[in-house]
């Protein structure tokens, strides 16, 4: 044991993928290292130096392939899947995307700090809130103004202010991406979409029918409807 | 649509951003639907999750 570790704070972490072992095995396993010789005091938070036990086990064995151990360094950014569990969402439609399919399409679509993100789909906000998860400021509009307005205590506002995210929700605004208001100028970093999936077969849009433009009504010269 | 979804996205993305699209792979009559592509923008790679039918494109 390298000396500088000997007298740090330590604690042993077990996790395992594709199995599993009580924890009272997994007790004795950790034990089993008493010969590390580490004399510091076991602290379950914040210790200085965290040990990983990892098991990896192939497909239905009961005991592992490869055992590995290591100090933990960092973690990934998968316990964001957790927490943004769409069961723990205030508000969700039946459109929503799972957590974990919104993360990953906001993570490869490289959304992070200084960034503006677009959804012109944006139902319950779930691909917006993922953008300002990773830290890019985010905006959304969707044909349908109900579900983004939502009812009282339960909108996209709702969520972001859920998660603590309500500084990088930029807005919303109601609009049909076919006909849309956003003025065409090159300002946006990302654009995450997941569109109505009648895209081949025609869909809602908005606007008339009739393509002809109507004659201005003119109230004592000013136009009526200003 | 997915045509306005390209051109909105090649006129308003700057340099280098990225679009990321679910689509089906298939029609209701089970048709593979073709990727789509459009001059002003790199097709970067795509996800398919059979589960879901679809395909996350980027």
């Amino acid at each position: 044991m390298l000396p500088q570790y000997r007298n740090m704070s330590f604690y042993f972490f077990f996790d395992s993928f594709r199995g599993k072992k009580s924890s009272s095995v997994q007790r004795n396993m950790i034990e089993d290292f008493g010969w590390l010789g580490l004399e510091g005091p076991i602290c379950s938070k914040d210790a200085k130096l965290q040990l990983s036990l990892l098991e990896w086990y192939r497909l239905y064995v009961p005991e592992p392939d490869e055992v590995f151990f290591g100090r933990w360094i960092g973690s990934s950014g998968r316990h964001a899947i957790n927490k943004f569990d769409l069961k723990k969402r205030c508000y969700i439609s039946t459109t929503s995307m799972d957590a974990e399919l919104a993360l990953v399409t906001a993570n490869i679509a490289l959304a992070s700090p200084s960034k503006i993100f677009y959804d012109p789909f944006m139902g319950s906000g779930g691909f917006t809130i993922a953008c300002a998860h990773f830290g890019a400021v985010a905006m959304g509009s969707d044909i349908d103004g109900r579900s983004i307005r939502g009812q009282k205590n339960q909108n996209v506002i709702a969520n972001f202010e859920q998660y603590g995210l309500s500084g990088l929700h930029l807005d919303d605004f109601v609009a049909d991406l076919t006909n849309t208001p956003v003025r065409i100028a090159r300002f946006l970093d990302g654009i995450l979409c997941d569109p109505p999936y009648g895209v081949r077969e025609g869909l809602r849009v908005l606007g008339k029918k009739n393509d002809k433009v109507r004659e201005r009504v003119y109230n004592e010269g000013k136009p009526a409807h200003l | 649509m997915m045509d306005d979804i390209l051109d909105f996205a090649a006129s308003t993305l700057v340099d280098n951003a990225r679009l990321a699209l679910w689509m089906p792979t298939a029609n209701d009559d089970d048709i593979k639907l073709p990727l789509p592509t459009h001059p002003c923008l790199e097709f970067l790679s795509s996800c398919k999750q059979p589960f879901n039918k679809c395909m996350l494109f980027l």
